[in-house]
């Protein structure tokens, strides 16, 4: 272990060095995730004006306007009661609500008597956003009148996808950023890695005391060191700056260890199918990149189609961020369980890209001995 | 070392080779690209695994873990630099890695720094140097723990001259030192300056060793001549002309010329001329040179070492 730790601490030297490093794994993500976020939407989240006609007047009724207007959602959804059908449609016409539901009469009896109930959205074509976002809620409301179940809390997973959650545009943008930096923070490790056997230092490291084992040890340790680093102060930097919620402590360390393994494999796994540093470096920029646009770090997924956040899931580095999204919608109500899919997905990746480049780098060294 | 063999799929790199350096004793490797010589040094080395043979040092095996590596010291020939670490950055670090701590990490590190004249610039970034000092620092990291094999693998390509003799001279030192030096070049100069003993590898086989005088006799000849006839199929010619006539032992091409290998070269010329006048082929220059290594490695390899 002794060789592997020289190995370390030699590594994180030269990446302390780089300041192009510093300013790619740290300042950057920091400076846009105030801008975007603060640009978009302050630090106030997302607000939505939702009008009610209530035609019903039922208890069952009035609990989806009580639905609307729980704790969870002051400040984000807005209510406005509308007494009419016609109202309710002149004022999302006019733009004094972005979205309006009519609960008509007869709405109350159905629930109570198990039958088929709905509630009708009114909205203008371009009001995406809130259709979507009301959409949610009411299909929620109607998931849980028919489950018994109106006054429970809301389900963690179903949160990023409701109009705003308790997730914000700033919560969002540095989950985003923080992911998206990540695979380059941890690229320019990569990156060293492979100059490494560019340069042949490499032969002297197998040539030297050290077991091949330690040499492997030293350089991952390095690696996963910088990611978490960069990670952790990311994580610490937007808490106090911008009051980010990053969400339960414990499974987000652990979807923390897997995005930077993810990372880790992603990167090595792109750079090892380059000829040299410069073209892997080149490479991996460009396929992060797109992989950045797919993942959708750049969109919020509030009003946008289902297809996007397919998408994005595709990814590693979606499955990443919206494994902190979800995660920081959950709030303390989150757990392993919320984030089970992205810990797994963003694990194999990591695993398989490392094991994938490792065999590559065998054949280089073969190659050049 | 002996019985070395190492192949990559069907492709037979190393066939078997075998030498012994005695301490104190530069042996050169030289072979034309892709004889097998970064091959052979390579396992030698223990970086690359062997199909078959040994290697060991003052008796232990290099197989036999940390402590057999130590004894050995490699300068691969690329330039293996930290370039982001200064120079006593770089010292330090694979003195650690040859488990050097303390004060005589500190003083091993001067000394190899003083050796290679690098002192006054111990502390700067080490791609703020110049090609020649960069080498020079290479060859530090492969000294400075002192080993019993040091390899060499062309450590001069591409230095200025005042760094190729203050590489000379380290390794003077170091073989007046007991260390012994395996080393490779494709300068022919400094295999006859440096090399008491020389190994020729063609196709991973070592083709002919022994010292320059041994080697030079061997040609069984006195001379060379080396006749300029300008591109063409007079050279072809001139081959089939001159190698039907009594005394040539053997002639081959080079660019523009044909060189004749003859017993009692510079008296063979008169008859040699004449041949080819005969031929209607016109000598544009005429050389003859007293053989030295270059032409043992022409003779034994049918390449030039550049080539």
């Amino acid at each position: 272990m002794h060789h592997a730790w020289l190995i370390c601490l030699k590594d994180l030297r030269q990446r302390l060095r780089d300041h192009t490093a510093l300013i790619v794994a740290i300042v950057a993500p920091l400076a846009l995730t105030a801008l975007i976020g603060m640009s978009l939407s302050g630090s106030q989240g997302i607000r939505m004006r939702l009008g009610i006609a209530d035609l019903d007047g039922t208890a069952v009724s009035h609990a989806f306007v009580e639905f609307v207007q729980r704790p969870w959602l002051k400040g984000i959804v807005v209510v406005q009661k509308i007494a009419s059908r016609t109202a309710a449609q002149a004022a999302v016409e006019r733009r004094d609500v972005d979205c309006a539901v009519v609960i008509d009469q007869g709405f109350g009896n159905a629930a109570s008597d198990d039958k088929s109930k709905s509630i009708e959205i009114l909205a203008v074509g371009n009001a995406q956003f809130a259709l979507q976002a009301t959409r949610a809620l009411v299909q929620d409301f109607l998931q849980r009148v028919a489950a018994n179940r109106v006054d429970q809390p809301p389900v963690a997973s179903v949160t990023p996808r409701s109009p705003g959650g308790s997730l914000r545009m700033i919560d969002f943008f540095a989950a985003s950023m923080t992911v998206l930096f990540l695979t380059f923070a941890v690229l320019s490790g990569v990156r060293a890695l492979q100059a490494e056997v560019d340069s042949r230092t490499i032969l002297r490291l197998i040539a030297s005391p050290a077991d091949p084992i330690a040499i492997v040890a030293g350089k991952f340790a390095a690696l996963l060191l910088v990611g978490l680093t960069q990670m952790s102060v990311m994580i610490v930097a937007t808490s106090l700056l911008f009051g980010t919620r990053w969400g339960n402590p414990l499974p987000l360390a652990a979807l923390v260890a897997t995005s930077v393994l993810m990372a880790i494999g992603l990167t090595a796994f792109l750079m090892s199918l380059a000829k040299n540093a410069e073209q892997g470096t080149a490479m991996a920029a460009i396929v992060i990149s797109l992989l950045s646009i797919v993942g959708g770090h750049f969109l919020p997924p509030q009003g946008l189609p289902d297809i996007f956040e397919t998408l994005a899931r595709l990814t590693p580095n979606g499955q990443a961020f919206y494994g902190f999204v979800d995660l920081s919608a959950a709030g303390r109500n989150g757990s392993i369980v919320t984030i089970a899919q992205p810990l797994l997905f963003t694990g194999v990746v990591g695993v398989a890209g490392s094991v994938f480049a490792a065999f590559r780098a065998r054949s280089a060294l073969q190659r050049i001995t | 070392m002996h019985g070395l063999k190492k192949s990559f799929g069907s492709r037979v790199a190393v066939d078997g080779i075998g030498f012994a350096i005695a301490r104190g004793e530069v042996y050169g490797l030289l072979g034309p690209n892709g004889a097998g010589k970064t091959t052979a040094i390579s396992m030698i080395a223990g970086i690359l695994a062997r199909d078959a043979g040994e290697v060991s040092i003052d008796g232990i095996d290099i197989d036999a873990g940390p402590p057999a590596r130590a004894l050995v010291g490699i300068v691969p020939q690329s330039i293996a630099l930290y370039t982001d670490l200064t120079a006593r950055e770089n010292l330090n670090f694979w003195g650690r890695m040859y488990d050097l701590s303390g004060e005589r990490l500190r003083l091993a590190v001067e000394s190899a720094l003083s050796a290679v004249g690098l002192t006054p610039r111990a502390d700067d970034i080490a791609s703020t140097f110049s090609g020649g000092m960069q080498r020079r620092l290479n060859l530090a990291c492969g000294i400075l723990h002192q080993p019993k094999l040091l390899v060499l693998d062309e450590p001069t390509v591409g230095v200025d001259p005042q760094s190729r003799s203050a590489i000379f001279d380290l390794v003077e030192r170091l073989r007046d030192s007991g260390t012994a030096i395996l080393y490779t070049t494709h300068y022919m100069e400094e295999a006859e300056r440096l090399c008491a003993r020389i190994g020729i590898i063609d196709a991973g086989k070592i083709i002919v060793d022994g010292t320059r005088a041994e080697l030079v006799a061997g040609l069984g000849q006195d001379a060379r001549i080396e006749i300029g006839l300008g591109r063409g199929e007079g050279l072809t010619r001139a081959v089939s002309v001159v190698d039907r006539l009594e005394g040539v032992r053997s002639v081959q091409t080079l660019d523009d010329h044909i060189i004749v290998f003859a017993d009692h070269g510079a008296h063979r010329l008169p008859a040699l001329l004449s041949a080819l006048l005969n031929a209607s082929l016109v000598a544009e220059s005429i050389k003859v040179v007293e053989p030295n290594l270059e032409d043992v490695f022409l003779h034994m390899t049918g390449r030039a070492l550049r080539d």
